[in-house]
């Protein structure tokens, strides 16, 4: 076994915030006598992550995600905890270590606006020291790969918003990173952009061995990049592991989508399981998995069933049960 | 010594390459870098033409006469000019990055986060300032009729610089204060304020106002040091004063930024 690229030993940050009470009144009171809260945005967790590895980071929003990241970054200093990465302490911001990370903010935007990629490219090869050949061969494969290549000279105001998180990526990748913290980077792509990045995530994680761990709002691009997921809910881990047993241990029901030559009352299917869908010709319920079987049956028996499909419930929805359970 | 020599070779590479950028950025906009132009020279010639009304009435303001008085407002703009193509609108708008969350990339890149931090945007219309400056330190010798020694100008070099780093660490311990509050573009107006100050001699305030301009808010010695080489009224007794100062409030204003990052709460995203 070697050793992690990431270890995160009881990792926590709090904030101090000031509350105001709405309109003048309020703000002329939070001028003199101000209340403070602190709020706890990370709280005690852990993780090891392998050399390579590509992990899922889930949560809703203000869940704690972007704010693990920026402590990984060394941008945020941490109220406790201990982190190493590749055996650096992140927030001491080493030289060496950050020679060897890069983080993708997908709502922010390190690229010179008024001006072409290339430049902010060349300004990082010089930041990182990149040696001309490398960065030209770099340069050449990332642009050939997300298909950017005719837009390297267009003023970075003019790019599509796909397009500019493209040459993100690059001007994040032109360094050759070991570790790379990729928040929301396909958040607002349309659906061909979206899948053109995740090919490109998968295929750059296989052959540069690079450790990823990425934060999305958007299940499928988890499902399809990531085998090992840790889901942050509330600043702490309430899973760490992987995605198919996430599913299956969350997931204890299966999905049964019916069709009906004739309508049928809502009323009548009453305790036939739980409806997710209505409609007097078709109906979605969340059947228990030990039941499903003879659930459909009772349907082909007593209903005017034209049609029943058994689906896997999708993992949007297993995460919403998990987020909306009661914390224990 | 080796190192030190790659690293200065790296960090000058660095400074023209952002040089460049900005050069490049602002002639994006063309009309707007040239309204710039007309506005600092606008500006300049403002300032001119109020010390000129001032010296028909008098014959010399606190010891200066009118060329040495112009001496001393070519020193001003010269180092305005310099801190406006180096630092000062990095350090400026320090508060919009902040805010806006956009020094997270700043902190995540290997070089010094000083370094990076303050040549990161330079100004280039304030080209203007070193012409009018250099224009005005030519009418000056004309009028007296003294032209300054080599050595004169090289201790008047030497000057500037020191005096650039007691502005650039002074001002930038004011800007620190945005990792604390994250909005201060209030401080600018201190700062713009300030400026003002020093283009006048040392020599105008008396008692605690002398001391408090020089020492506790020292904007109004920076020019003045300087300019007092050019008028051969400077001792070395000043100038290592200045360097020692210099030194020092540097070594502060780093540790105060140093220490300051650490309460930079981010922007969320």
């Amino acid at each position: 076994m070697s050793t992690p690229a990431i270890v995160v030993q009881n990792l926590s940050k709090t904030y101090s915030v000031t509350k105001k009470e709405p309109g003048v009144a309020g703000s002329i009171k939070h001028l003199f006598s101000r209340q403070s809260f602190s709020t706890i945005a990370v709280d005690h967790i852990s993780f090891h992550i392998e050399p390579g590895e590509l992990v899922g980071f889930l949560g809703p929003n203000g869940a704690g995600k972007t704010t693990t990241l920026k402590m990984l970054s060394g941008i945020l200093y941490p109220s406790s905890g201990q982190v190493s990465v590749l055996g650096y302490t992140p927030w001491e911001r080493k030289r060496q270590y950050q020679q060897q990370f890069s983080i993708v903010l997908g709502q922010k935007n390190q690229l010179w606006w008024d001006l072409p990629a290339l430049n902010s490219f060349l300004l990082n090869k010089e930041i990182y020291r990149i040696p001309e050949t490398q960065f030209n061969h770099t340069l050449n494969k990332l642009t050939d790969l997300l298909e950017v290549k005719d837009v390297l000279n267009t003023p970075v105001r003019k790019l599509s918003l796909g397009q500019r998180m493209k040459c993100e990526l690059i001007a994040a990748l032109l360094h050759s990173p070991k570790v790379l913290f990729l928040d929301e980077p396909t958040i607002g792509l349309d659906v061909v952009s979206q899948l053109k990045m995740r090919d490109f995530i998968r295929d750059y994680n296989q052959t540069a061995q690079t450790t990823i761990i990425l934060t999305s709002h958007y299940m499928e691009d988890v499902e399809a990049l990531c085998k090992r997921v840790i889901i942050i809910h509330h600043g702490q881990l309430i899973y760490d592991g992987s995605l198919q047993k996430l599913i299956a241990k969350h997931a204890d029901h299966k999905e049964l989508k019916v069709t009906f030559v004739s309508p049928v009352a809502e009323s009548q299917l009453k305790g036939m399981g739980k409806i997710l869908e209505y409609d007097p010709r078709r109906v979605v319920l969340a059947v228990p998995k030990k039941t499903y079987k003879t659930i459909s049956s009772d349907f082909l028996q007593h209903f005017p069933v034209d049609d029943i499909l058994i689906d896997e419930p999708n993992l949007d929805d297993v995460i919403r049960d998990i987020f909306t359970q009661p914390q224990a | 010594m080796k190192a030190l020599v790659s690293n200065i070779k790296f960090y000058l590479r660095l400074y023209f390459c952002l040089l460049g950028f900005n050069f490049q950025s602002r002639l994006a906009y063309r009309g707007e870098f040239i309204l710039s132009l007309v506005s600092v020279s606008t500006e300049l010639t403002v300032r001119l033409v109020f010390l000129s009304v001032v010296y028909s009435y008098i014959p010399s303001l606190a010891g200066w006469t009118y060329p040495q008085m112009l001496l001393l407002f070519a020193s001003s703009f010269i180092l305005e000019a310099i801190a406006w193509f180096t630092w000062r609108a990095s350090i400026f708008k320090l508060h919009l990055v902040v805010q806006d969350g956009s020094f997270d990339f700043l902190m995540t890149k290997p070089v010094s986060l000083l370094f990076i931090t303050a040549f990161r945007r330079m100004d280039l219309e304030d080209v203007a300032r070193v012409v009018v400056g250099v224009a005005l330190l030519m009418f000056s010798f004309h009028l007296s009729g003294i032209f300054p020694s080599v050595n004169q100008w090289l201790l008047w070099m030497v000057g500037i610089s020191l005096a650039q780093v007691v502005y650039f660490s002074f001002s930038l311990m004011l800007k620190t204060t945005s990792f604390w509050t994250t909005q201060t573009s209030e401080i600018n107006y201190v700062m713009y304020s300030l400026d003002r100050l020093n283009q006048y001699p040392t020599h105008l305030y008396t008692g605690f106002v002398r001391f408090l301009f020089t020492f506790i808010i020292p904007v109004t010695f920076i020019s003045t040091l300087p300019a007092q080489f050019l008028t051969g009224t400077a001792s070395w007794l000043g100038l290592l004063g200045l360097a020692g100062f210099a030194g020092l409030i540097f070594l502060l204003a780093r540790w105060v930024f140093y220490t300051s990052i650490k309460a930079y709460s981010s922007a969320s995203s």
